[in-house]
């Protein structure tokens, strides 16, 4: 089938970028990626037809886990599909004819690098913050000497699911990256060994937040929608807990 | 090259304790004046670079990946092997020890299996208080569920993503001391080349993937944790940017490179959809536990609907030929028997290559009529959303179509007892090393081997290199630097000089197709003697048609790529070369001159009981063969029966 | 944001509840104007607070509303929603209209200032209720309530499960009612606000 693809090209961080035009040839057993990589290898044969070479993107393990490919596909990070990266999403959503435009994740948070690759270093910036239990190795009890409720262990796995794609973050009209910093959170805060720095893990991890330059949250529910592993908006709700928890404990 | 093992002596169980007690440790107070490299963020490289700097060596960390969290090691999804026996089946230290050697066919060092069971246990203590996820039981203890053919249930896992769950367990860590400054983090930072000074590594060069920019690391030692080689074959599990670049240029700078034939072929994958496929998507391990494995009797079924097919005219090939293991055989027994039925022609796939439809049956439909669909939902739910998502098709109406894939690579740079290679300072750990897996690594025991490695095994090593042999400092201005510098620069700017008309891609794929007919599933002695003429007329071809854009300066995936095919085109020869020379059947191993009336695997423990280990000698001179002995002092030699 | 918003919509009911005395007659409704004003400083207290809240809460909004826009500097090509609401994408502009009519309002009935009924005395008191039928006889002083309501019932239809959210109370088992009760308040305070004016309108109450 025909696709015609509109991409964003940017030649590095500091140049002005603009859609451009490309038609394609797909199969529906293609992934999104593949058809991707069918245009650079277009590109590549037609250096002169296209001297702005082939389109960079983020990619790695296909499979959807890695986190690595990102995407605004017609306006939504990752495209249409519920659950579903990039790497995942497969030709046959889409028919004979159809145009798509293809845009980089954007945030000043996620500066563009080239094309559609950004830079999403200040997800690991606001881990760096606190987003860990203390536990040298070695320190550790035997695994089984603290019980965890299954309820508990399952919500907490639900929010530690987060692949730290940033399509919270792209999908947001405010850019804010609340669902991403309330999974890590709440994750920790959900089983007992996060405890003891419970409080001030909270109260960094926003501080570097906001330092950042994300937006605020204000309950769009977008995030929600666009993230490939199903974060809950439940993660804002227990982060605003968190943080009032915080609050009450510091101020003690 | 000297090999020399220093395995200590003694009982088995004894050794390791006892070689942490005669290491010589470093002074604390001299701990922070070592800088030690880490190039890999996984569970080998990320567990380490945390460790050691908890220990308070000086650490700076390298990935070419854009956040430490994305190293491959995320991808798995089935589970950890500990010998915690939570469950009371028997399970010990010894009988995990015994598995995995046993599993590896014979081909692995008894005595760093040993310590990679004793250590599985603490492992999990880890892992679980850093808040890793693990499945628990309603009384809030550790779920177990048996794994790839074990007997017993010694699986800890995290629903289908425990690899994830377990890197983002030594990713906080590593988060943790990077926030204490401990560790300089490199992300999107591609190691290119090893520094030796006085014959001990002492540095590496990097390329900055978004600036460019070459710079040089002056350090007291290197751990190597840059993962493993399958995507030699194009199309493999692995993500698409691991590679063996940094393992690579290791061996180039005289470390020796161990079995590089011993790949392991996944049986469940998601088969090829066409011409156009970039990677293959594995499908986890565990479904073999409750899905049946089979083919349509009549051939001329190939492309009926499976659901229509009565019971009798199913052909359960496992179940048949392997009463007693059934669906649960080890993965390469699986995988080439689902080979073997394919190429007899009763292939399932919806789309033929080559000629053959490479494709068997993996059911669910009994299952679900005995535990009922949401218990089966319950177990695999999300990997049946996978599946569907990428085929189309849902595993709760009909069977999943599955073909073997390439998946791990137990081959790796050589390391003796302390996971040092013959390159004095230079470690190797995790799935880039030699050491555990044998000819064959069972499920489960990746995420093990990467964690031991990294948190239990190299920051006592790593000291008594330090404490021993090492040699006193060296900067970055050491003609040994300028020297590597120049070559990278020149490699660098000989690919950018590439201006055929053909993509790279290309070349992988071609590549890619060579080791997978004649270095894949089953291998033979003309089918590798023709690969190693087609390799290097394509590595010819390569150099003088490839097409590699953009500038040195600047973020360049082609250039990073091109360099790393590059690579690939070189090492495959030598895993033929090693595929060749090993002139017999054994586990991931499988040489059609070696097996059985059936079909099995022949090993023949007495010429090639070794690790066949390799060592440059320049690019236009072929490598040289060294041996390492394994000697089975605990575990007898046998053949391995799952029948 | 959610505190200060929480406050406002406290008072909105007061005062909604007020307003519909209207229907009690004219006595009652007056009675409860001299009420309030026999307050005197406990009024202007109310008023205080309400005023600090009122200016929180619109400095707060605007500062966010700074720092969203700032978060993106560039703007999508396409941008497709699949979850929001076009009440939650237009609280500053609703917030900007509440706030321009808050004025208007005070403007009207507080100072008095506009050129409308003028305020008489009655049985000792002032003539609230006249003055207060008279006017929303005027379709087009009407019409401008009207609209104002349906700004109001837009934002709280957004905010009020917001604040449920961002107190961390609206997840689990709590979220879908909780998520529910944003829009009720929003339909129910438009509606309520909106009943005495029409009433007057369509003469139903009339002086």
């Amino acid at each position: 089938m025909k696709i015609k693809l509109n991409v964003w090209r940017q030649a590095g961080p500091n140049a002005t970028g603009g859609l451009k035009s490309y038609d394609i040839e797909v199969t529906e057993h293609m992934s999104f990626l593949e058809m991707f990589d069918v245009l650079n290898e277009q590109l590549l044969r037609n250096p002169d037809k296209h001297p702005e070479g082939p389109v960079a993107f983020d990619h790695d393990c296909r499979e959807g886990i890695c986190g690595m490919c990102s995407m605004v596909i017609d306006g939504v990070p990752h495209g249409p599909n519920k659950a579903t990266t990039t790497c995942q999403l497969h030709m046959r959503s889409y028919k004979d004819g159809d145009e798509i435009t293809v845009e980089p994740f954007r945030a000043k948070a996620f500066p563009v690098l080239r094309d559609l690759v950004v830079d999403r270093s200040s997800f690991d910036r606001i881990q760096h913050a606190g987003g860990y239990i203390s536990v040298r190795t070695g320190a550790a009890p035997d695994a089984n000497a603290l019980p965890i409720g299954k309820a508990d262990a399952d919500e907490a796995f639900d929010y530690a699911a987060c692949i730290g794609c940033g399509a919270c973050v792209a999908a947001c009209p405010n850019a804010s990256a609340m669902l991403f910093v309330g999974a890590k959170v709440s994750h920790l805060a959900k089983v007992p060994q996060g405890q003891v720095e419970r409080v001030g893990r909270v109260t960094r991890m926003v501080d570097v937040m906001d330092a950042e330059g994300f937006g605020g949250c204000t309950n769009h529910g977008e995030c929600e929608a666009a993230c490939p592993k199903e974060i809950s908006l439940d993660a804002i709700a227990m982060l605003n807990t968190e943080l009032a928890r915080a609050a009450v404990a510091s101020a003690k | 090259m000297k090999l020399d093992s220093k395995v200590p002596s003694g009982p088995i169980e004894e050794r390791w304790d006892k070689h942490r007690f005669a290491m010589k440790l470093v002074n604390p107070a001299n701990k922070r004046k070592f800088k030690v490299l880490v190039v890999g963020s996984g569970l080998g490289g990320g567990a380490a670079a945390a460790t050691l700097a908890e220990l308070g060596y000086d650490v700076h960390c390298f990935c070419v990946q854009d956040s430490p969290r994305r190293a491959h090691s995320i991808a798995a999804q089935g589970g950890i092997n500990a010998a915690k026996n939570y469950q009371n089946d028997g399970d010990s230290v010894y009988r995990l020890f015994y598995d995995t050697v046993k599993g590896g066919d014979f081909r692995s060092r008894e005595s760093n299996v040993y310590r990679l069971a004793q250590v599985s246990v603490n492992i999990i203590d880890q892992c679980v208080a850093q808040g890793v996820p693990f499945a628990r039981e309603y009384g809030g203890l550790l779920a177990n569920r048996s794994f790839g053919g074990a007997q017993v249930s010694r699986t800890f896992y995290a629903r289908g993503q425990t690899g994830q769950q377990l890197l983002l367990g030594a990713y906080s860590a590593l988060n943790r001391m990077i926030d204490a400054g401990k560790v300089k983090m490199h992300t999107r930072t591609e190691m290119l080349d090893l520094v030796l000074v006085d014959g001990h590594a002492r540095g590496i060069i990097t390329r900055d993937l978004v600036t460019g920019e070459i710079k040089r690391w002056a350090a007291d030692a290197v751990c190597l944790a840059s993962g493993g080689y399958g995507n030699v074959f194009y199309l493999s599990t692995n993500a698409k940017n691991s590679n063996v670049t940094a393992a690579f240029r290791a061996y180039k700078r005289g470390a020796g490179f161990a079995n590089p034939c011993y790949t392991q072929i996944h049986p469940t994958c998601i088969p090829v959809s066409g011409g156009f496929q970039s990677k293959l998507t594995l499908m986890s391990e565990s479904l073999r536990n409750d899905g049946r494995v089979w083919v349509p009797r009549d051939k001329s079924k190939a492309t009926a609907d499976p659901t229509t097919i009565p019971e009798e005219e199913r052909y359960y090939y496992l179940e048949e030929r392997y009463p007693s293991f059934g669906n649960l055989v080890p993965r390469d027994v699986a995988s080439r028997a689902a080979k073997k039925v394919c190429d007899e022609g009763y292939g399932v796939a919806k789309h033929e290559v080559d000629g053959q439809r490479n494709a068997v049956y993996l059911d669910f439909a009994h299952a679900i009529k005995r535990d009922g669909e949401d218990a089966i939902r319950d177990r695999y739910g999300n990997l049946f959303d996978m599946y569907e998502r990428i085929t189309g098709e849902s595993p709760y109406k009909t069977p999943m179509r599955i073909y073997p894939a390439v998946h791990y690579t137990m081959g790796g740079l050589w390391v003796d007892y302390n996971l040092m290679s013959n390159v004095p300072g230079l470690h190797v750990l995790g799935e880039a090393n030699f050491s555990d897996h044998g000819a064959n690594r069972l499920g489960a025991s990746a995420l093990m081997q990467g964690l031991a490695d990294g948190y239990f095994v190299i920051p006592y090593t790593i000291g008594n290199y330090l404490a021993t042999e090492h040699q006193g400092p060296v900067t970055e201005d050491h003609a040994a630097f300028d020297e590597a510098e120049k070559e990278v620069r020149a490699k660098t700017q000989k690919l950018l000089s590439l201006s055929g008309k053909t993509p790279v891609d290309e070349f992988h794929r071609k590549l890619g197709k060579i080791m997978w007919d004649y270095c894949g599933m089953a291998r033979n002695e003309e089918g590798l003697k023709k690969a190693l003429e087609l390799i290097p007329e394509l590595r010819k071809q390569f150099w003088a048609e490839a097409t590699v854009p953009g500038k040195a300066d600047e973020l360049n995936p082609w250039l990073e790529y091109a360099g790393r095919v590059a690579d690939f085109m070189e090492f495959a020869e030598m895993m033929c070369r090693d595929a060749l020379e090993r002139d017999e059947s054994c586990g991931g191993h499988f040489r059609e001159e070696h097996q059985t009336e059936e079909g099995e695997a022949v090993r023949n423990d007495e010429d090639y009981a070794h690790a066949a280990v390799w060592e440059y000698q320049g690019d236009d001179k072929p490598p040289t063969l060294h041996k390492e002995p394994m000697k089975f002092e605990y575990v007898k030699l046998t053949t391995r029966s799952y029948k | 944001m959610a505190l200060t918003g929480l406050g406002l919509v406290g008072f909105l009911v007061g005062h909604m509840a007020g307003h519909l005395q209207i229907f009690a007659g004219k006595e009652a409704y007056n009675a409860y104007a001299a009420f309030l004003q026999s307050l005197g400083g406990a009024l202007w207290l109310a008023r205080a607070g309400l005023l600090g809240l009122l200016v929180a809460h619109v400095m707060s909004a605007i500062k966010l509303n700074a720092r969203n826009q700032e978060a993106r500097p560039q703007a999508y090509a396409v941008k497709t929603n699949k979850a929001t609401t076009p009440y939650a994408l237009s609280m500053i502009y609703s917030g900007y209209t509440i706030l321009a009519f808050v004025v208007f309002h005070i403007a009207h009935f507080t100072l008095g200032a506009l050129p409308t009924t003028e305020m008489t005395e009655s049985g000792g008191v002032r003539d609230v209720y006249t003055a207060y039928v008279l006017d929303f006889q005027n379709p087009l002083l009407f019409a401008l309530y009207a609209a104002a309501m349906v700004g109001i019932s837009m934002h709280l239809a957004h905010a009020v499960s917001s604040t449920f959210r961002t107190l961390g109370v609206m997840r689990g088992k709590y979220r879908e009612p909780l998520s529910k009760v944003g829009p009720l308040v929003g339909i129910a305070t438009g509606v309520g606000f909106i009943i005495p004016p029409l009433a007057c309108l369509l003469r139903i109450v009339s002086v």
